[in-house]
């Protein structure tokens, strides 16, 4: 039986293949767009990270307030793993940009330093070897043991069997490899995958220009998490950290900081403070994904009911034949079933492309992100929810009202009532493209806001490169003098007009926290203000205007500490007052004050969207660092550029790995990657719903105009004029598409509140955006109900009046 | 009122054309009821639609009050049409979404009849046709002669000079179709001029004249 349902079926599509192919289409694209868009969703927030034992039991750590999870200090991470009632234990990590010598050149790559207890924590074995453990590997400074991961042990050691004892070199550190981890696992973080793990014992020999940091209580460097034991609960957990962070502080007074505790969350493939800006965002983006295609249904509910009416002669030929309702409702049911899985089909092949067209690689991050989207069971089951969902909608009640209205065929009301229903089909289409087009409308205008920003410094033509001096072995000084000749041997080559060196790269979401500035005070933000450390020649290659004095020849290293503070710095400070000339307390410099010796102009230091944040720039020639990033300024195109800045570095020193070289620009569009992402999607998905609820108004009139050409011939023949039918006509679209830009408008109003914080720059009460939306839409209802409109001027009434 | 002379219509097929009217000679005085029979496909409705100006193809000669309508533009033809003629249809061709009142008023809004005289035209057609119980139903809730009956009210109530009827019973049973000849006999005994289309013998006599048409040729009985 439902064989021969879907054997209907099939020639009922094929019987119409045009519109069949539209409603397949239509339905796929907005399939495979959820599907896709569900299938990354669930890569980094569902999905445990694969090769994690009972991930279920596994938590994210950290100390912060407002939900926050931050890092903490070596010491506090030996406090939690002293025998403990809710959790078997805490590891500790953090990212470690690694230059690498394993065979030949030195080449840059990235790793984690872990606690000893990392591996043993997660349950993750080793594939060849043994994996890190506190037994083996906890001596500091006398385990220079690193665990590869599979990824690393094919690309670097090209999968050889006896890597296993195998020395490498890590910012000049040599180490043994003492295991591969197992292929299942990359890291506990979804989108990270290091290549090597060293172990925390070893952290002076790997980052010695940080120092010792394994017993400064006041470093707080370390990102945590901790397995459950059985039977414990987060809560338990949660409580227990407290408490003894409580204790921890009371023993260190100093190091107390108002109004923050120990937090957990369940462990995801994303660190938590990043996965609920994603689920917002994600959660958002599906939302949209669904308008469209609870659209698509519409459609396709509007064409189901038409066929259905064009079926009444065969619906009642079955009923006459003993068919009872429910049967015949099934039986149009399991067509539009077999619509729907044709439809998911197709969706899945398209969801394939989407995802395959992400790369993720290519995107200019500090750290390499990899992530692998497949179409794993819950992605396929959203696809299956999807269409069968789709099916109920714009199968089933069609189904029913053609089964129930060609029982009653006399009454008038149910003829109304089937013209009422694809009226309202139709106002449900225009409304919810309204809501789509507003979305893109807003998330366009946020991008053109946030890309209108004043950044505040230059980034056309300026070029970034990493510089890591730690493997070179160099004492301070002459980690200092070859970062300076570098600069030099750069700025020296024809067509580079500027070049220079910082800690961090403006808007590439790194902040940086230096010391203490003022005293008890002053307000946290200004307590402890962003910080970068540059060259003297950083704020001329940024453009960056200085009042006052820039760093110079004058400010030597071993004399007064000097900085310059940006404006908003400077106003907080003094109130109006100028700062030059003034010092302030400040606790990492040398004799505990800073005399300022300049004002910056504000620019954005983090983000986009911040607001005037107090900023502090300290003289690269007075603080030792190894790890800085090049900023060059030329004309000349990026892969010159990339040539003259590693020839430089290999000239002053050929043991340095040869950098990725990046356009600032490139940096800065990163900044920007939701909105691009959300005005995308969004924009592409406004068009289609456009492209639906155009298709929609128009099938619709032109039904009309087709079922009712019996009576514009009547009307025509009473003394219409076809003026005046084609106005009839044209009118009844506008008033459908009027009452739906009304109802949509209402709906858009609700969905940009929702979504206001999603992004900067979107503005909730942005008129443009609506006005242009809703014009738009109405272009296309006017343009879509004109042609049918037209057409039925020009009905013949005498053939009309023929037209049964 | 109505002369027609040498009227030719013609449609092209492959080899040649097909005649639908051939040389037709019709005069149709003012106040007089002519019944048009003849077989299907004789070109009875084909006359029909010329003489309403629904049919703009063909050639020859119609006077119209004087006004030679082989002159008119098609749009003028349908101004003039407007304002003389009258059509009711073998199946009624009632507005199903109007109620009897608005299936009424409606070729009064075409003419653009302010909205007040509108009313009092449809309440005078209602009372003068006893209908006025059933303004506010459905065609589907009407009978078949009572649907008959308000498209036979909704043609008159423009007050047109020349009133077309297209098999006017011929979807109707005997007694409703008896009831309809009458009410066409007693507009026509009113002044109304009446051109009807019929197969039926019984009901073609009620006419004051009978024309024949017999493969597009038109001969007084």
């Amino acid at each position: 039986m439902f064989w021969n349902d879907i054997k209907s079926g099939m020639r009922q599509l094929l019987g119409q293949p045009w519109s069949s192919a539209f409603a397949i289409g239509a339905l796929a694209v907005s399939i495979g767009a959820i599907t896709a868009l569900f299938a990354a969703a669930n890569a980094l927030l569902i999905e445990p990270v694969g090769g994690i034992r009972d991930p279920q039991r596994m938590i994210e750590t950290g100390r912060g307030k407002d939900g926050r999870l931050d890092t903490i200090s070596a010491p506090l991470l030996k406090v939690f793993n002293a025998p403990s009632t809710n959790i078997e234990g805490m590891y500790g990590w953090t990212m470690l940009p690694v230059n690498m010598t394993a065979a030949g050149e030195p080449t840059r790559a990235f790793g984690f330093l872990v606690s000893e207890n990392y591996f043993e924590l997660l349950g993750v074995k080793a594939q060849l070897g043994r994996v890190l453990s506190p037994t083996l590997d906890g001596q500091r400074g006398a385990s220079p043991h690193a665990v590869i991961t599979h990824a690393a042990w094919r690309k670097h050691f090209g999968g050889d069997p006896d890597v296993v004892g195998r020395v490498v070199t890590l910012n000049g550190q040599t180490f043994t490899v003492v295991g591969v981890a197992e292929r299942s696992f990359r890291s506990h973080v979804s989108l990270l995958t290091p290549d090597v793990y060293v172990p925390l014992s070893m952290q002076r020999q790997v980052q010695s220009s940080n120092g010792d940091l394994l017993d400064v209580v006041g470093a707080y460097w370390l990102l945590t998490g901790a397995r459950l034991k059985p039977g414990a609960s987060l809560a338990q957990a949660e409580a227990e950290m407290r408490a003894r962070m409580t204790a921890f502080e009371r023993a260190h007074p100093d190091e107390r900081v108002e109004g923050q505790t120990m937090g957990a969350a369940p462990l995801g493939g994303l660190p938590a403070d990043i996965a609920r800006g994603f689920t917002v965002f994600s959660g958002a983006m599906l939302v949209l994904v669904a308008l469209v295609l609870l659209i698509a249904c519409v459609n396709v509910a509007s064409m189901m009911l038409a066929r259905g009416e064009a079926r009444a002669a065969e619906l009642s030929v079955r009923s006459a034949l003993g068919a009872g309702r429910w049967r015949l409702t099934r039986m149009l049911f399991n067509e539009s079933l077999l619509l729907a899985a044709i439809a998911t089909a197709f969706g899945v092949l398209i969801a394939r492309v989407l995802l395959g067209a992400v790369d993720l690689g290519a995107l200019p991050t500090p750290f390499p992100v990899e992530v692998s989207f497949h179409l794993g069971w819950r992605p396929m089951l959203m696809s299956v929810g999807a269409a069968f969902a789709a099916a109920l909608v714009f199968g089933m009640w069609p189904a029913w009202r053609s089964v129930h209205a060609r029982l009653s065929e006399a009454s008038r009301g149910v003829i109304a009532s089937r013209s009422r229903t694809r009226e309202f089909l139709v106002v449900a289409q225009v409304a919810l493209t309204l809501v789509l087009l507003v979305a893109s409308a807003l998330f366009l205008r946020a991008l053109d806001r946030a890309h209108a920003i004043e950044l505040g410094f230059r980034v056309d033509g300026v070029y970034t490169a990493d510089m890591d001096l730690e493997p070179t072995g160099y004492d301070d000084l002459r980690q200092q003098q070859v970062a300076v000749d570098i600069e030099a041997a750069i700025r020296a080559v024809p067509g580079i007009e500027q070049a220079s060196y910082a800690r961090v790269v403006p808007i590439s979401g790194s902040e940086m926290v230096m010391g203490e500035l003022g005293d008890a005070q002053l307000p946290e933000a200004l307590r402890h203000p962003a910080s970068n450390v540059v060259s003297d020649a950083y704020f001329d290659t940024l453009g960056i205007a200085v009042q006052g004095e820039r760093f110079g020849d004058a400010h030597r290293r071993d004399g007064e500490a000097v900085a310059i503070v940006n404006a908003t710095l400077a106003e907080s400070l003094f109130a109006g007052a100028s700062p030059i000339g003034r010092s302030i307390k400040y606790d990492n410099a040398a004799n505990g004050t800073l005399r300022i010796i300049g004002v910056a102009a504000d620019s954005r230091y983090r983000h986009v969207g911040e607001g005037k944040t107090p900023f502090l720039y300290l003289p690269a020639r007075q603080l030792n660092a190894a790890q800085y990033t090049l900023f060059v300024r030329s004309t000349l195109p990026q892969l010159e550029v990339a040539r003259i800045i590693r020839d430089a570095i290999a000239r002053v020193d050929a043991n340095l790995p040869r950098p990725a070289v990046h356009a600032l620009a490139d940096t800065v569009a990163l900044s920007l990657l939701p909105h691009r992402i959300a005005s995308g999607v969004a924009g592409v998905l406004g068009m289609l719903g456009l492209l639906l609820a155009a298709i929609g108004t128009y099938g619709l009139i032109g039904h009309y105009v087709a079922s009712r050409t019996r009576e514009i011939g009547v009307r025509l023949s009473m003394g219409a004029t076809p003026r005046r039918v084609e106005r009839d006509v044209l009118a009844r679209g506008l008033r459908l598409g009027g009452i739906g830009l009304g109802v949509g408008l209402a709906c858009a109003v609700a969905l940009a509140m929702a979504i206001s914080g999603m992004v900067f720059g979107l503005v909730v009460g942005d008129a443009i955006a609506f006005a242009a939306a809703a014009l738009v839409l109405a272009v296309a209802v006017v343009a879509a109900s004109w042609i049918p409109a037209r057409r039925a001027a020009r009905i013949s009434p005498m053939s009309a009046l023929r037209h049964e | 009122m109505i002369q027609l002379r040498n009227l030719e219509r013609s449609y092209p097929v492959s080899g040649g054309r097909s005649w639908v009217l051939r040389n037709i000679k019709l005069d149709i005085p003012e106040g007089d009821f002519v019944s048009i029979t003849g077989p299907s496909g004789s070109g009875k409705t084909s006359l029909l639609n010329v003489l309403g100006m629904m049919d703009h193809d063909w050639s020859g000669e119609f006077a119209f009050d004087g006004q030679k309508v082989q002159g008119m533009s098609a749009k003028q033809r349908q101004a003039f049409a407007r304002d003389k003629v009258g059509f009711i249809f073998q199946h009624y061709h009632l507005i199903d979404d109007l109620t009897v009142a608005e299936n009424l008023d409606l070729p009064l809004q075409y003419r653009d009849v302010p909205a007040k005289e509108r009313a009092a035209r449809v309440g005078d057609v209602l009372d003068r046709f006893q209908i006025v119980g059933k303004k506010d139903l459905y065609p589907a809730q009407l009978s078949g002669g009572q649907q008959q009956l308000v498209a036979v009210a909704r043609a008159v109530i423009a007050r047109p000079r020349l009133l077309l009827a297209d098999e006017p019973t011929g979807a109707l049973h005997s007694s409703q179709g008896q009831m309809i000849m009458d009410l066409l006999k007693q507009l026509n005994g009113e002044g109304m001029t009446i051109v009807q289309v019929t197969h039926n013998e019984d009901y073609a006599k009620k006419a004051k004249r009978v024309v024949s048409m017999f493969d597009g040729w038109l001969t007084e009985a």
